[in-house]
């Protein structure tokens, strides 16, 4: 049993002042307020620093395009077919891109992978934990979620090559077709042939997991959660740039669980992202969405999270709103709040000892665990 | 006009001081303390620096929000396109350039992007006004040329393979650049607007920027500048810490970056803020530069804070952003807050290389344009 004493030590609800991390092995035994410590606790003194849960990245594609390796060896879109809801990303993802090491080295120890946004029904994302080992030990959770995908990105892939879908209408089409048929499939309980595609449509239709739909323009948006009412989907809506002219509108759909915002430091090089905004994820959580942060790796880098949370700080997020979108909300929205994103007892011992707030810029992940063994 | 208990970043004697800016006619007069006029702005405390330069920008010509396809960007009809003039397609209304003002940057070198061999001549712009001739500074004050392996991917249909071809073509366009230069006046074809341009580089009247990743490409590009005596600035630039000496040897400066990049391929894939500190240490000239990747050119200032981070020290780090940027093209009156300078000055309410700092107004030529970050 270790304690680490003496940091300031957000729980993923609130800061303690002067608070002791217990952890036993690869669990969390307690956080406490005062240093009540257990006698038999191998006593470790980090006065002065600020003790975090690991980070969690709600959207990235980091080892699905390998840093250094040129675009020509990424595994990031099956553009090949607007319906392919039977990839998953965890089959497209090397542990080995030099992108983990250095996130994981910054305090990232849990990040939800997704196919790209090529496709409308484009597949199913994983959560992964950026720990040693083989691939299966680090698979949190498999099929965590169905990524569809609104707007100009798959226009963009198959529209200007004449291809279906050339427009919005056509996406929307396409998914609502899918989901008709899929809503047969589910249905039919004896003398079926198994059909991977339409098993992955069962898992968002029997409510098993969400659909995590890209989505940045306001219509986009709308046309996610109305698509996702018509099929009494729960849904996470992915980017959301225009989220923040829309929260009304969105507040009237009860099926929303949360918002993934960003990537935040980005380039507006498409026209559906003239509106990104600084202040997205500040007004988002101020009209009570559960707001997640993501970098959308390699779109920003996955190393940078607290810099894109820092920023959304910075235009008036709520402080501990913020660092609750990149810990314990999208811990939630990816259904793994039972193991990572807060201190709480039984949980992982997944912890970052920083220099500093992780939001100065000067500040350094100086230790990071994963289960209690310490990576870095 | 006096702008009143200010406390000035100088960048020359690296220090804060406290003390009043006279402006007159656009340009600063006067630093004293207890200074008077019949226009005061009192600045009650703020952090006043020289105004932001980002010398690799597309601002204008790759607007915010209009989508790609309405990009003014890559011209990839051709490898050799010297005779590109940014003026000619800078849109004053995209939505960075008022943003980046407001940020704190006012001035930014536009070039066109990275699909050519030679790509075309660099536009300096400032990031205030109605119409490109509010806008317009210099051009053009540099040909910019890639020699990376991006050309390759955007010509390899029919163009374009080997990066060998790409240094030939390049040295094939220089070398008929100076038979065009030994015929008379009256014998050259004074309509080549590429030969024109391309005349100017080998005579020395402007800089040939070259856009290099790797450390083999940096020294090939050194060897022809011996070779043709251009003067010389280099671009990306990002394994310039495995050869700091041979740069300073040529005394090249070098526009880093993006160093906060993604999307490494296998020619940045040794991208790292600790470059910054490594040229610092050999005292190779630097300025930092999103180059629009990304990155939004407003967040320059954050590449500064991260070069700190990495090692550089904090007046380095101002430099690369406020300074070293303007001596690069050779705009001898702007980079500090000092007697006789243009005045362009950015208000912080904070040490701007603190995080939380923000930009409270933007001053272009004694005029403030822009109040607080957008």
């Amino acid at each position: 049993m270790k304690a680490f004493v003496g940091a300031r030590i957000f729980t993923g609800t609130e800061w303690l002042k002067d608070g002791a991390l217990i952890i036993e092995e690869n669990r969390i035994v307690k956080v406490l307020r005062r240093k009540r410590l257990p006698k038999n606790a191998e006593i470790i003194n980090v006065k002065g620093k600020f003790i975090t849960p690991g980070l969690v990245d709600a959207h990235s594609h980091i080892g699905m395009v390998e840093e250094g390796a040129g675009r020509d060896y990424a595994d990031l879109n099956e553009s090949t077919n607007p319906t392919t809801p039977d990839i998953q990303a965890i089959d497209g993802f090397y542990p080995d891109d030099p992108a983990i090491r250095e996130t994981r080295a910054s305090g990232i120890t849990t990040v939800y992978i997704t196919p790209g946004s090529s496709n409308p029904i484009a597949g199913l994302g994983a959560v992964v934990k950026l720990k040693d080992g083989y691939l299966k030990d680090m698979i949190l959770k498999d099929r965590a979620g169905l990524k569809l995908s609104f707007g100009e990105n798959p226009k963009a892939t198959y529209g200007v090559n004449g291809k279906k879908p050339i427009t919005r209408m056509a996406i929307a089409a396409i998914i609502r077709e899918a989901f008709y048929k899929a809503r047969v499939y589910c249905n039919k309980r004896r003398g079926k042939e198994r059909d991977p595609q339409q098993e992955a449509l069962c898992l968002a239709l029997r409510r098993k997991i969400p659909i995590r739909a890209h989505a940045h323009r306001k219509d986009d948006i709308l046309t996610a959660l109305r698509i996702a009412e018509e099929f009494n989907l729960s849904i996470i809506i992915e980017h959301c740039t225009e989220g923040h002219l829309a929260v009304e509108e969105m507040k009237g759909y009860k099926n929303i669980i949360g918002c993934v915002s960003g990537p935040l430091l980005y380039f507006p090089w498409k026209v559906e992202l003239k509106n990104l905004s600084f202040k997205n994820p500040a007004i988002l959580s101020e009209h009570e969405f559960l707001v997640a942060i993501m970098s959308d790796h390699p779109f920003t880098h996955a190393k940078y999270l607290t810099l894109y949370a820092a920023m959304a700080h910075k235009e008036g997020m709520d402080e501990i709103e913020a660092l609750k979108a990149i810990t314990i909300n999208p811990a939630i929205l990816l259904g793994v709040d039972k193991k990572v994103g807060s201190l709480e007892p039984d949980k992982d011992a997944d912890f970052v000892i920083w220099s500093h707030h992780p939001f100065e810029l000067k500040s350094e992940a100086m230790e990071v665990y994963i289960e209690g063994k310490r990576i870095k | 006009m006096v702008i009143q208990n200010a406390r000035i970043l100088d960048f020359s004697n690296k220090k804060v001081v406290e003390g009043d800016i006279e402006i007159t006619e656009g340009r600063i007069k006067r630093i004293a303390k207890g200074l008077k006029g019949n226009k005061i702005i009192d600045a009650n405390g703020l952090f006043l620096m020289y105004g932001m330069i980002d010398p690799h920008t597309f601002l204008g010509i790759a607007e915010d929000g209009v989508g790609y396809r309405e990009f003014d960007l890559n011209e990839t009809s051709d490898i050799i396109t010297p005779q590109m003039l940014p003026s000619y397609a800078i849109h004053p209304e995209d939505p960075a350039i008022k943003e980046s003002a407001s940020w704190g940057i006012t001035t930014a070198i536009v070039m066109p992007g990275f699909s050519n061999i030679i790509a075309g001549a660099g536009t300096i712009i400032k990031t205030h006004g109605k119409s490109i001739n509010d806008l317009f500074i210099k051009e053009p004050c540099c040909i910019k040329v890639n020699l990376t392996r991006t050309p390759i991917a955007y010509h390899q249909k029919d163009k374009l393979r080997t990066k060998m071809y790409a240094y030939a073509v390049l040295r094939k366009k220089l070398e008929e650049t100076r038979e065009y230069m030994k015929k008379s006046e009256k014998k050259r074809d004074n309509s080549k607007e590429d030969m024109k341009l391309l005349s100017m580089v080998l005579k020395g009247e402007i800089p040939l920027l070259v856009h290099v990743h790797r450390r083999d490409d940096i020294e090939r590009v050194i060897a022809l500048k011996e070779e043709f005596g251009f003067s010389l600035i280099l671009s990306g630039c990002e394994e310039a810490h495995l050869i700091p000496s041979l740069l300073k040897e040529h005394n090249i400066p070098c526009i880093l970056g993006p160093l906060m990049r993604a999307d490494k391929d296998p020619e940045t894939r040794n991208t790292t803020f600790r470059t910054c500190k490594v040229l610092e240490d050999h005292g190779v000239k630097f300025a930092l530069s999103h180059a629009q990747s990304e990155n939004p050119v407003k967040l320059l200032r954050f590449l500064a804070m991260y070069a700190h981070k990495a090692g550089l020290s904090k007046w380095g780090a101002l430099k690369a952003i406020a300074q070293t940027g303007y001596e690069i093209f050779g705009l001898n009156d702007m980079g500090n807050i000092e007697e006789g300078k243009i005045a362009n000055i950015v208000a912080f309410d904070k040490d701007p290389m603190d995080w939380k700092s923000k930009v409270v107004w933007t001053m272009i030529e004694g005029e403030i344009v822009q109040r607080g970050e957008i």
